[in-house]
């Protein structure tokens, strides 16, 4: 859906993106991480067809970007990370106006506003003036903008930031739903923990180029990251803590006696975790459950980068 | 706004919609109109012939001047700021980026900014049209002297809008478009008569024979209204003092509001073009 050969930006004697390559599946919500300056946002741009490439390719369901900008923005997205809205406007009229833009009919308006409101968990503030919304809310209606037109294609620049606890569990509650409804999403975001909870494969750039990028199992597994596994136990403490400090591909195990909890760090791919998990009740470890937080993001972040920008 | 109201901006372009159905502001222009027709219909009070002795003076001619000075103010200084402050408010605002990917084209952005501004501009003057149009029956000037004046008002008001909207489009902040919209109305002007006086100054005929020759102050609003009000006042004197004028290309008003319009063209289209290219690739 999305792909990206030897892409390069400069900014006069500065290059912003240095040869990167990139290819993103249908349906997937591909995570794309970097410090800041280190061309993520520039990148974005030249993908939303805001800023021409130095060189390179750039295509959007087989649309070269710069050939036809015009094409893609019709099956695109993009939410920019900062945005400016016309806070005197009704949301309903907002949205109105924008679905016009699209050309979408005057007599479908209604109804897809209304859908787009409701997944947007809008409703209620239908027919409050935009200028009178919180930032989350404004986050959300900027969202529910980019939605309008039913794009193939989300592109979404730093969706969550500024928002709060909640707002960020509602935006990402949100993403989830529309991969669900079968949109390739484009995110970048600073909150690692966020992305590694939805999406599907990540990218990792730094300086304007593209260190490492997959699915989150395959970078997890290349990187050697350990996985942070999470176990409760009914009782038998002792017997588990032994059977784990047995293993030595498991390391950092910390327990909790009152709640009969263990989290420890594990190097070890998806059959090995089975065969722990196996092992442990076998050997008469009542398992109450038995959690998988993956490969942190954060540690494959810290291990990939160095701090330098574009 | 009634459903058929929207429809029909709807259908000619979702850009004026936006502009005239949703951004409301009617109440203010609305309110504007009612002061400034009370204004006017004292104005012409003031002026009414209090005899039929009296009636016989050029009150129509006289009063339409009134108007017209008004009018012109209000063309000149209001439409060339509020086009110049059209786009650059979108870029200032960042709502920009949201119309460059919204599917609107960026003709028919220009488009609905300039429409905007002209009927802004209609509505101003709206009050006062019924009262110009009283002028010919107060004597002193024709109703083909009215419509003259008018239609050169016309012509202006898109020679401004068109170059407000060439400034909203090249710079990025509102106090640079409006800075730059106030040099471009002193020098379209009085530039032109500082550039005759610099030339004048440098020829040695000027000196002996006290004979100024007009260049390019022949291209100036303010020559060419002088023009206008000459043609239907008293004859206008173009001598002052020691001094003689002469033209070096001399144009009617008529002439000198064709080349506003050709100039206004000029200017719209330059500005479609640079927008479509900003809109293609620039980053606000």
């Amino acid at each position: 859906m999305i792909e990206i050969k030897n892409l390069y930006k400069y900014y006069g004697s500065l290059m912003a993106v240095n040869n990167l390559n990139l290819s993103i599946e249908k349906g997937e919500i591909f995570g794309f991480i970097g410090p800041n300056g280190a061309g993520k946002s520039t990148t974005i741009k030249i993908l939303s067809t805001l800023l021409n490439p130095s060189a390179g390719l750039c295509k959007i369901n087989g649309i070269n970007v710069v050939d036809d900008p015009y094409s893609v923005r019709r099956i695109l997205g993009y939410m920019p990370d900062l945005f400016g809205l016309y806070e005197e406007l009704k949301v309903c009229e907002y949205l109105d106006f924008f679905a016009a833009c699209h050309k979408i009919p005057y007599r479908d308006r209604a109804a897809i506003i209304n859908d787009i409101l409701e997944l947007t968990d809008l409703t209620i503030k239908k027919d409050s003036p935009v200028g009178g919304l919180s930032r989350g809310m404004k986050q959300r209606l900027c969202l529910a903008k980019t939605l309008i037109h039913d794009p193939l294609v989300l592109v979404l620049d730093e969706p969550a930031s500024g928002l709060d606890p909640r707002g960020r569990v509602e935006m990402r509650m949100l993403l989830n739903e529309l991969r669900k409804m079968g949109k390739t999403i484009f995110v970048s975001s600073h909150i690692l923990t966020e992305l590694a909870d939805f999406c599907t494969s990540v990218g990792i750039i730094e300086g304007g180029r593209l260190v490492v990028s997959g699915r989150i199992e395959d970078v997890v597994k290349s990187q050697g990251v350990s996985r942070h596994i999470k176990i409760k136990v009914l009782d038998n403490l002792e017997l588990c803590e032994n059977i784990l400090k047995s293993m030595p591909e498991i390391s950092n195990i910390e327990s909790a006696v009152l709640e009969k909890l263990f989290t420890f760090e594990m190097r070890a791919d998806d059959q090995a975790l089975a065969d722990l998990l196996r092992h442990m009740i076998t050997s008469g470890v009542p398992v109450v459950s038995f959690y998988d937080k993956g490969g942190n993001l954060e540690d494959i972040f810290m291990k990939v980068t160095k701090g330098q920008v574009s | 706004m009634p459903e058929t109201f929207r429809k029909i901006y709807d259908a000619l372009s979702p850009a004026l919609m936006f502009e005239f159905v949703y951004r409301r502001n009617h109440a203010a222009l609305v309110s504007y109109s009612i002061s400034v027709l009370a204004v006017c219909a004292c104005l012409l009070f003031g002026q009414w012939p209090a005899s039929e002795e009296a009636a016989g003076r050029h009150y129509g001619s006289i009063f339409f001047g009134m108007i017209l000075i008004y009018m012109i103010l209000v063309v000149t200084v209001i439409s060339t700021a509020h086009a110049s402050l059209s786009i650059a408010g979108e870029k200032e605002k960042k709502t920009l980026t949201l119309l460059r990917l919204s599917g609107l084209t960026p003709a028919e952005i220009i488009f609905s900014k300039a429409a905007v501004s002209l009927c802004f501009i209609v509505f101003l003057l709206l009050p006062t049209l019924p009262l110009a149009l009283v002028c010919p029956f107060l004597g002193g000037i024709s109703f083909s002297g009215v419509s003259q004046g008018l239609s050169i008002l016309a012509v202006m008001t898109v020679f401004f809008v068109s170059g407000g909207l060439l400034i909203s489009i090249l710079f990025k902040k509102n106090y640079t478009c409006i800075s730059f919209a106030a040099a471009f109305l002193i020098f379209i002007h009085f530039g032109f008569f500082v550039l005759d006086d610099l030339i004048n100054y440098r020829l040695e005929t000027y000196n002996y024979s006290r004979v100024e020759t007009r260049y390019f102050s022949i291209f100036s609003p303010v020559e060419m209204w002088g023009k206008f009000f000459s043609s239907i006042r008293e004859p206008f004197s173009y001598h002052r003092g020691s001094y003689r004028r002469d033209y070096f290309l001399d144009l009617s008003c008529g002439e000198s509001a064709a080349i506003y319009s050709a100039a206004a063209a000029v200017m719209f289209f330059s500005s479609v073009k640079i927008f479509e290219r900003y809109l293609k690739w620039r980053e606000d």
